[in-house]
């Protein structure tokens, strides 16, 4: 390991691997990557591997199109090959006249901002999602420019693109400390040595809040147990994702023919790290799940695991300097650093290479919650 | 005799054969879970229940580590696929 580099991440997550590749393509390749377990541990291998341009705020919707931009060049870009990338759309489904209204907004809103999404009343629902059964539907919302992608896939490729250029990446590697002088980041700990640097990326998802106090920044993340299940494979049809806030479930099915499908979880207890799966979910999803699509009673269920989501303010990302510590940058997706990954590495890589920023940064700084200027968006489970 | 590796599958549901893992050593992902996420092995229809313990072996035979060293991943719960119709009480 490096005793010495110009910037340290930490965390090998959609995140931190994005914000490595993004880096080095700009020319800042004396880079390191830390990770306690390995890549992807976190959110990022647990999560539903699917990303979403249907959104209900400006912020929002321009993290989702500058992310899939850079998915769809991915690949090739980094030489890694197919990362499994099928645009099968979401349908985001209504149950009532006015949660629908909300979404024709929403829609507008998405046009104007030049994503392709349109309102489906229950037969056309239907017609795109032949399983999905009918009985109180009143429509949805639909969108074929987003869908699924490999996530193992993508943090392997920006891995590759990143070490392709000189970044050195560090796996079963613990941040234990940062050392900060008169206001700056001098320094990295670790459990295998200490690494000099000017410049840390806080990328550790749902555990950065430990890393911010390690700087006595207060990172407003908490996390929040999430349990998901996947079924025996069946033969795949390419239909769009089933996200319902009614039920508060998202469903859909991936290339491999396993139908994964998840749900919010009554009882979860804030800021507790639980890995931990358990019956009441499986019973409950299977109820939501065959309520949604009659034939998963015939379906057999294979595994079950739980992650965690980050659960912040406003449920949007969280990005860049913070105004305490000089040198020390967030790059927090909360609970949808996969779908953002795109996004997240260009911001936060062209704020630390000092270049114009393709988004403006002040939307996700951490300073917007003292400032009151949290993201409002309608469309988040 | 020479085995051929490539014809020699570990892991059956996904297809992982002695050629592609002792590949995956020498380039240095020596992590079972690293393993697991780059190939799907323990994944499949068996989840693991076939497999697991012979790759895990094998990783260790093949890198001269114990297999508290590299990482084995958990199994999943449930231990028998259950349709979601019997999980929900439904027919
Ligand atoms: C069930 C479920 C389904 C989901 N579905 C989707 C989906 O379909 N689409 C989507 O976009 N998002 C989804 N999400 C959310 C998504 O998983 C997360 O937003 C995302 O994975 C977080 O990525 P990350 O890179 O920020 O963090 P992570 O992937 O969690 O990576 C952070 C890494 O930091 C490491 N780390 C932590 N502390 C330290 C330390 N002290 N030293 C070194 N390393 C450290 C961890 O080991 C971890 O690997 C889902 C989440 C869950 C739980």
């Amino acid at each position: 390991m490096k005793n010495k580099a110009e910037v340290v991440i930490i965390g090998g997550g959609a995140a931190g691997t994005s914000i490595a590749y993004n880096l080095a393509k700009r020319g800042i390749t004396d880079v390191v990557l830390l990770e306690e377990k390995y890549v992807p541990f976190g959110g990022t291998g647990r999560c539903a591997a699917q990303f979403r341009l249907q959104f209900g705020s400006v912020e929002n919707c321009k993290l989702g199109l500058l992310s899939v931009s850079q998915f769809d060049t991915l690949g090739e870009e980094t030489g890694y090959g197919d990362l499994e990338i099928i645009k099968h759309g979401y349908i985001l489904t209504s149950y009532e006249q006015e949660s629908l209204d909300i979404q024709r907004k929403n829609v507008e809103l998405q046009k104007s901002l030049g994503i392709d999404s349109y309102i489906l009343d229950a037969k056309q629902s239907k017609e795109v999602v032949p399983y999905l059964s009918t009985e109180g539907l009143v429509g949805g919302s639909y969108c074929t420019g987003e869908g699924h992608i490999n996530p193992m896939k993508m943090v392997y490729a920006y891995k590759k693109g990143a070490t392709d250029r000189g970044v050195e990446f560090n796996d079963y590697t613990k941040v234990t400390g940062i050392e900060v002088e008169g206001g700056k980041v001098k320094a990295v700990k670790t459990n295998k040595g200490t690494i000099s640097t000017s410049c840390v990326v806080c990328a550790a998802g749902e555990s950065s809040k430990y890393i911010g106090r390690m700087v006595g920044v207060r990172i407003p993340v908490e996390p929040a147990k999430r349990q998901i299940l996947a079924t025996e494979p069946v033969e795949y049809i390419k239909a769009p994702m089933i996200y319902s806030f009614k039920h508060g479930t998202f469903i859909t099915q991936v290339p491999n023919g396993n139908f994964l499908m998840g749900s919010s979880e009554p009882n979860v207890r804030l800021g507790e790290v639980d890995f931990t799966p358990t019956w009441d979910f499986l019973e409950r999803m299977a109820k939501l799940g065959i309520e949604q699509v009659p034939m998963f009673a015939h379906l057999r269920v294979i595994r079950q695991w739980a992650g965690q989501y980050g659960i912040a303010p406003d449920d949007s990302v969280i990005l860049g300097k913070v105004p305490q510590v000089e040198g020390f940058h967030v790059a927090c997706g909360c609970t949808k650093a996969t779908m953002f990954a795109g996004a997240i590495g260009t911001l936060v890589a062209e704020e630390i290479a000092g270049l114009k920023t393709s988004l403006p940064m002040e939307w996700y700084s951490i300073e917007r919650f003292d400032e009151g200027r949290l993201i409002k968006d309608p469309a988040i489970l | 005799m020479e085995i051929d590796e490539s014809k020699v599958y570990l892991c059956r549901c996904e297809n992982l054969t002695l050629e592609r893992l002792h590949q995956l050593l020498d380039e240095g992902v020596t992590s079972m879970q690293e393993i697991k996420r780059k190939t799907r092995c323990t994944m499949g229809n068996c989840q693991g229940k076939t497999c697991k313990q012979l790759i895990a072996n094998e990783i260790a035979r093949y890198t001269g580590r114990t297999i508290e060293e590299i990482d084995v991943p958990i199994n999943r719960l449930p231990i028998e696929p259950v349709t979601l119709g019997e999980i929900a009480g439904v027919k």
